[in-house]
């Protein structure tokens, strides 16, 4: 693998992101692991290498990106890394409201609070918000949280719950939801994947150019322009 | 010498050795202490149980949980939440988010609710962008965001308070305290006192209350009334709390405090008892509190109730309890076992109790 630009780490939101850096020219160190793993915790924040794993095949696939991209861990100095980890809304969602919870008063059921979301994000994600804490304490390193797919409350309350906490840690964010109300506006239907859930190239092209306009990784001045 | 008085035939000749202090409570003591209670009503043998009450009424929700009995827990937490944060927020403490109801005018005030008063109409405090309800001032630890969230967990709350007791067979409520503070514009009854956990203390519009036996009298006669308006058939049994009074605002000593407010608290669950067939005293106070246990119950503290005490209470309870109805709530039994095996599945957690914040303690 030639030296990358960027390392763009995280779950299947990061098919968009990927497509949307080498649209743009970027060489991409990319680790992919299944939404599974990071939800269930098989993944953990590493003083050294950045992430680990206790399990091989997982553990296999993090260091195989350390040593093709020829780093010592995933976080290091003058490396940005474009992170999609720590939400896992698909995961974490549906199980919540199984019993009828909802962030969202109008539906008549267990109303959860906006603290009770911060509490139950971090007691879900804390170890991976502790590993981009720490990682972005060692290197350049941005979260972009996945898109909004369809209005709901409670999916946005635990999103902007797992925002809040790791910009709480120092990290930088890049969160849709930013000035969106408490449903959220859906991701349009031109930049959407065609299983609906995720974004496409055209979505991915837009955040990473937007990443490079805020210089969180580099952009239009430092590498040539993809062909429109 | 001193010769034996004549007896003649009397009332006390035919009682069972139950009535008799030394038979009944001196020779076994207190591991041998038996047939002190024994339900009034024939239950069915899936009976659900909705508890509610002070700090005490959580060993009973425990109990019944850990028994696998029919614990009606309406307001859970979302699945896979840990016990520790589930705590926390007050979930699976009591059937429904309500933390710990101290006197009968809160239980009032909170079926009023249930029963169609305004939600919006306890108040709300904001403590600096931090909003408190002040029927439960701690069921967030940092506090609602909004007055309109505060308002919504309330609501959420109470909708679950009604739910329990629509599908209760037993309502069990240990009353705690006489002792409260209100508001004396609109009459509202606090959980704590303004300024122990929330909201902002002004002499000029919090006063101090220590209610009496007939004020408590007709709390619980407008609680029972309410609680059959939700559900004509539930029952309601009462216990009172041992655990003294933390700390008493009545001017007296703590210890003559407590002895006041037990036994006005426990007078009256004897007497609403003696008078309503749906209504029956459990005796935990006595068993805790009694010469038998020679104090043995409590923790260091004097106040805390030990783990033996706890179980020497709920074996009496359910020694006493009569399941021998046929079972009437069939397969809409089945979410509720679900929803306890989930909460089996916590490990055992503290105590919630506010009323100890007063001293310091929690």
């Amino acid at each position: 693998m030639a030296k990358p630009d960027i390392l763009i780490i995280g779950d299947s939101h990061t098919a968009a992101l990927v497509a949307g850096a080498e649209g743009m020219g970027l060489a991409v160190g990319h680790l992919y692991l299944s939404g599974n793993h990071w939800h269930a915790g098989h993944v953990t924040g590493h003083a050294l290498r950045g992430l680990t794993s206790g399990r091989r095949k997982v553990a296999m696939a993090i260091n195989r990106l350390r040593i093709d991209a020829g780093i010592p861990g995933l976080f290091v100095p003058g490396l940005p890394v474009v992170a999609s980890f720590g939400y896992h809304l698909g995961r974490m969602v549906p199980v919540f409201g199984i019993a009828g919870h909802s962030a969202d008063p109008a539906t008549g059921g267990h109303f959860v609070s906006r603290g009770f979301c911060m509490a139950y994000a971090r007691a879900l994600r804390g170890g991976l918000v502790d590993a981009l804490v720490a990682g972005a304490a060692r290197a350049p390193v941005v979260v972009v949280a996945p898109p909004v797919v369809q209005p709901d409350a409670t999916a946005m309350a635990l999103a902007r719950a797992v925002t809040a906490h790791l910009r709480a840690g120092g990290v930088r964010v890049v969160d849709p939801r930013d000035g969106m109300g408490p449903a959220g506006s859906p991701l349009d239907p031109d930049l959407r994947a065609p299983d609906g859930v995720h974004g496409n190239a055209a979505y991915g092209l837009a955040v990473m150019r937007d990443l490079a306009a805020q210089g969180l990784i580099p952009g239009r001045d430092a590498l040539p322009l993809p062909a429109e | 010498m001193v010769k034996a008085m004549a007896r003649s035939p009397n009332p006390y000749d035919t009682l069972p050795p139950r009535a008799f202090w030394r038979r009944a409570v001196a020779k076994p003591g207190v591991a041998g202490l038996a047939d002190l209670w024994s339900s009034p009503w024939n239950l069915p043998a899936d009976a659900r149980f909705a508890t509610y009450g002070s700090c005490f009424a959580q060993h009973i929700s425990r109990a019944l949980r850990a028994r696998g009995m029919g614990w009606i827990d309406a307001e859970p937490a979302p699945p896979r939440t840990p016990a520790d944060v589930a705590e926390a927020f007050g979930y699976s403490v009591f059937s429904a988010r309500t933390a710990n109801i101290y006197t009968a005018a809160q239980l009032r005030l909170l079926l009023d609710l249930a029963t169609g008063a305004a939600i919006d109409g306890p108040e709300v405090w904001d403590d600096g962008g931090q909003f408190r309800c002040s029927l439960r001032p701690a069921i967030e630890p940092g506090g609602f965001a909004s007055r309109d969230e505060a308002l919504a967990s309330r609501a959420s709350m109470i909708r679950a308070l009604r739910a329990s007791v629509v599908h209760a067979d037993v309502v069990v409520f240990t009353l705690g305290l006489t002792e409260g503070w209100v508001s004396t514009r609109t009459g509202q009854p606090y959980a704590m006192c303004p300024g122990t956990l929330g909201g902002t203390f002004d002499a000029g519009v919090h006063g101090f209350v220590n209610y009496r036996s007939a004020d408590i009298r007709a709390d619980l006669d407008a609680s029972l009334a309410n609680l059959r308006a939700l559900n004509p058939l539930v029952k309601l049994l009462l216990t009172v709390s041992p655990v003294p009074l933390s700390a008493t605002a009545s001017g007296d000593h703590v210890l003559v405090a407590t002895t006041r407010s037990k036994a006005t608290l426990r007078t009256v669950a004897a007497e609403l008892a003696a008078d309503d067939a749906g209504v029956d005293y459990f005796p935990s106070y006595e068993i805790i509190t009694g010469a038998p246990a020679r104090m043995a119950f409590f923790e260091d503290n004097l106040r805390s109730v030990r783990p033996e005490g706890v179980a020497a209470v709920m074996g009496h309870f359910f020694a006493g309890l009569r399941l021998t109805a046929p079972a009437r709530h069939g397969a809409a039994e089945s979410p509720l076992r679900a929803m306890r095996a989930a909460r089996r599945a916590m490990r055992a957690e503290a105590l919630v109790c506010e009323e100890a914040m007063l001293d310091g303690e929690a």
